[in-house]
């Protein structure tokens, strides 16, 4: 039975933009239709109009019939009363008023439209906030949204969601803002959610490995129009259009088995020993005084080679990137030394830090973020040269060098960031940090904001500037497949700390630490087939509290591991904090690893 | 379309300038004249706006007025939000010991009555004194805004990638931190010219601005007070009216061609 049916579907924004292009779909009852495509294809065009959101001076034309009514045409007021009881949207972002309790935002969507009193509303807030798995439900009714993590947030919003017992449940990239491990999560609280309410799902989303274990059928879209329909199976296995092929390719998979190398005897180009970097948290309005610590990065340590790459994972919060930026900073830090080509930061005066950041330079993560949206290309480019001295007359003829390394076009050197694509623009930040020719590129999440194709244009650019250049990268991600792809080495942090480093083919293959298999296994593969059948270790709770100290391991609340441990062994975990030791070649912090590193 | 009505401030006022300056070449009378046979007149063709009670032609008056007016709006507002550009930007990029102390300063002049502080440092009569003394008065809110703003732009990713990349700090802030400033800066300064002219205006009418013989706009308003004849204040306060209108049209179409992404996103 169709629930939802959508006909020749036009959507046209103010400025003449056409995003959605004559699109037609159906969603029968329960059935879970998976939309992909990349930014830019009218995917959440498609289901801003399909609940009637479309921002003002947009057109539709079409028609989008859920249970046989046609919703194109009717009155804001009108819809209002479909949204949120037959037809649900959960957003990327999880939308919550900061200043109403959970349970209050639930019981209003309950309220608002079954006219039940407070106290029944409250009840079934409390009851919905179970359902989507979060603990102590009626207390945490009570929480307001920042005493929520991401993941949690992203759940009370599914809650809200089916509050009404939807027949259509629009999910516009629900998983995007959250780490791998909460993600994983999230959608099975998404499954439950389904089958408990009997709701059809669209679930809209660039990751092609979400969509892969979840979906029945997918529809991938491009610049607005349809590409190809069908069955899940079908468009992983036999894409009929050339262009899903392209999207299958373009994923980085985890996969295939390299021979594990032996580290090259080359000179070590970056020493981190000990590195610390506390926050103080300060409260109170009068007298400001130190409240607690976070303890971003709590003693970290490892080395790269010459032409190395090194990879710095975990959840967000972890602390990579405040290592990366203590690095970057070429001064002594809180707690422990950072040594870069031979020199300690902690010795430097300010002439010689100068000269030494020639030779590390950094890529950020938003290339939108890092270039000045004032300052043309080739402006951007430039500044490095000028800042350290290089003559004008020869500052033109690099400019068109280094863009034509990164594979743009000299006539890019006139435009504004804003005129580019989000590819282009990491090429541009990817070329100002070559202009001095360094030694050593740090890099923070380079691709993360970046779409699956031109994801996999900047890596191969990234690995042929390596090869090219013979350069160092420090490379931090949260994608395991794309570090799969362009690391040597990977370092895994938790809260802080690193709990294992070690080569990349053996640290995929035999993880040693809980907390990396568990990692490994939340990353989604995108094969329906292996999706499906995969069994996976899942981590409990949320990242703890930075905040709070814990003694002993800081990883045993959300240990697989821990729980089922004799209590002599228990003890360990609990009293003593593992240490990953001075080794750093393959190390892991576990007093009870999965695999004994040095029998292998 | 908004660029449009930044051009008719900028020609606004240039046309006020031009009644200003060229205004006296054409004017029977001159702003120091007293015309001993006719006190308190109508406008006429004689005197094209009347009179004042001491004989005094009211179209030399107001144009005599609306120069130092303008020179003082002017030159105060471009002092003030230059004032707090810099203390703005620089508390608000290092940081630390010099935020506090400059913080500390804005925070001080703005609990201190300026008409009390102006009164003590009363200038010795030359105008030109006057628009330090107003811009010390106008730059503290602009410097708070400006060092939040700064604040926040300093750990924008392209500050961050060019500090380090090796710029010194002012450089930076020439470069990647004022051009976002411009616009506020822009609307600030407009904004200001209209108050540091009425500010002016309230610092003659208790005799510590600009002293008699002499005339600004502020003074000209300032005497229609009580007055029986109301059309020398109304000219004034109605060049008044126009001036700060064609300051504000242009900061507003400076901020609009400030900001390339206005076409953009």
């Amino acid at each position: 039975m169709t629930v939802l049916r959508v006909t020749d579907l036009e959507v046209g924004y103010a400025g003449g933009a056409r995003a959605v292009r004559g699109v037609s779909v159906t969603v029968g009852a329960g059935e879970v239709l998976g939309i992909v495509g990349e930014s830019g294809a009218g995917k959440t065009a498609l289901a801003l109009a399909v609940m009637g959101l479309l921002p003002g001076g947009a057109t539709v034309a079409g028609s989008v019939r859920l249970h046989d009514e046609e919703l194109v045409g009717r009155s804001d007021a009108e819809l209002s009363r479909v949204r949120g009881k037959d037809l649900a949207m959960v957003f990327q972002e999880p939308a919550l008023t900061p200043v109403h309790t959970v349970g209050d935002q639930i019981a209003e969507t309950v309220r608002v439209h079954c006219g039940v009193t407070r106290a029944a509303a409250r009840a079934r807030a409390a009851e919905l906030l179970d359902l989507v798995g979060i603990p102590g439900a009626a207390r945490r009714a009570r929480a307001y949204p920042h005493e929520f993590s991401g993941g949690m947030r992203q759940r009370v919003m599914i809650a809200m969601a089916i509050a009404n017992e939807p027949s259509v449940i629009l999910a516009d990239e629900p998983t995007a803002a959250l780490d791998v491990t909460v993600q994983a999560r999230v959608l099975d609280v998404l499954r439950a959610a389904k089958e408990a309410v009997g709701a059809a799902i669209v679930l809209i989303t660039h990751d092609l490995g979400v969509i892969a274990g979840f979906a029945d059928r997918v529809m991938v879209m491009r610049g607005g129009k349809v590409v190809e329909t069908g069955p899940v199976e079908q468009i992983y296995r036999e894409p009929r259009a050339a262009y899903t092929a392209g999207l299958l390719r373009s994923i980085p998979r985890i996969g295939g088995a390299d021979a594990p190398r032996p580290r090259p005897e080359r000179p070590v180009v970056l020493r981190v020993d000990g590195l610390v970097r506390h926050h103080p948290v300060l409260k109170g309005t009068l007298v400001r005084r130190r409240a607690g610590t976070v303890r971003a990065v709590d003693g970290i340590g490892f080395d790269v080679r010459e032409g190395e790459t090194l990879a710095l994972v975990g959840e967000s919060g972890c602390g990579k990137t405040t290592a990366l930026m203590e690095i970057l900073r070429l001064s002594r830090p809180q707690e422990g030394r950072v040594v870069v080509l031979g020199q300690d930061t902690a010795s430097l005066n300010a002439a010689r830090r100068k000269a030494l950041r020639r030779d590390v330079q950094v890529v950020f993560q938003d290339p939108a973020a890092s270039l000045n949206p004032r300052m043309r290309v080739a402006g951007i480019v430039a500044e490095p040269l000028t800042t350290h001295g290089v003559p004008a007359s020869l500052i033109k003829g690099r400019v068109g060098e280094l863009l034509e390394q990164v594979g743009l076009k000299t006539e890019h050197a006139r435009r504004y960031p804003h005129e580019l694509s989000g590819g282009q623009r990491q090429r541009v930040g990817i070329a100002r940090a070559l202009a001095l020719e360094p030694r050593i590129l740090l890099l923070d999440e380079p691709v993360a904001a970046l779409d699956g194709s031109a994801q996999a244009a900047v890596i191969a650019l990234l690995e042929g500037l390596r090869e090219r250049l013979g350069l160092t990268y420090l490379f931090v991600a949260h994608d395991l497949a794309v570090v799969h792809r362009i690391a040597d080495r990977v370092a895994v942090m938790h809260m802080g700390r690193i709990v294992e480093i070690g080569p990349v083919g053996d640290l995929y293959r035999a993880p040693a630490h809980p907390y990396t298999r568990a990692l490994l296994d939340a990353v989604p593969v995108p094969d329906p087939l292996l999706e499906r059948g995969r069994r996976r270790v899942l981590l409990r709770g949320d990242t703890p509290d930075p905040m709070t100290p814990v003694r002993g391991c800081r990883f045993r609340s959300r240990c697989p591991r821990y729980p089922m441990l004799p209590a002599a062994d228990g003890r360990l975990c609990e009293e003593q904090d593992p240490s990953p030791g001075r080794e750093t070649d393959r190390l892991v912090a576990c007093h009870h690893p999965l695999v004994t590193i040095g029998a292998e | 379309m908004r660029t449009r009505r930044g051009a008719a401030g900028a020609v606004l006022l240039v046309l006020v300038f031009l009644l200003a300056f060229a205004g006296p070449l054409v004017s029977p009378w001159g702003w120091d004249e007293t015309d001993f046979t006719a006190f308190r007149q109508e406008p006429s063709a004689r005197h094209w706006l009347g009179t004042t009670q001491s004989g005094r032609d009211v179209f030399a008056l107001t144009l005599r007025g609306a120069r130092r007016s303008l020179a003082i709006g002017l030159l105060a507002a471009v002092l003030s939000t230059g004032v707090a550009a810099v203390i703005g930007t620089a508390a608000g990029f290092a940081g630390g010991a010099l935020d506090r102390a400059l913080m500390w300063g804005a925070d001080l002049l703005l609990v201190l009555p300026p008409f009390l502080v102006v009164a003590l440092l009363a200038p010795g009569g030359a105008w030109p004194m006057l628009v330090p003394v107003l811009a010390a008065f106008m730059w503290m809110l602009t410097a708070k805004v400006v060092r939040a703003m700064t604040r926040s732009l300093r750990e924008r990713e392209y500050v961050l990638a060019a500090r380090f990349l090796g710029v010194s700090g002012p450089r930076v802030i020439v470069r990647h931190v004022s051009p976002r400033l411009a616009s506020l800066l822009a609307v600030d300064a407009s904004l200001t010219v209209g108050v540091a002219i009425i500010a002016e205006g309230g610092l003659s009418y208790l005799g510590l601005g600009v002293r008699p013989p002499d005339v600004s706009l502020g003074t000209l308003v300032a005497e229609g007070h009580g007055a029986a004849a109301t059309w020398p204040a109304g000219a004034a306060a109605g060049l008044l009216v126009l001036i700060v209108l064609a300051v504000n049209l242009l900061g507003d179409g400076l901020r609009d061609v400030l900001d390339p992404l206005r076409d953009g996103r």
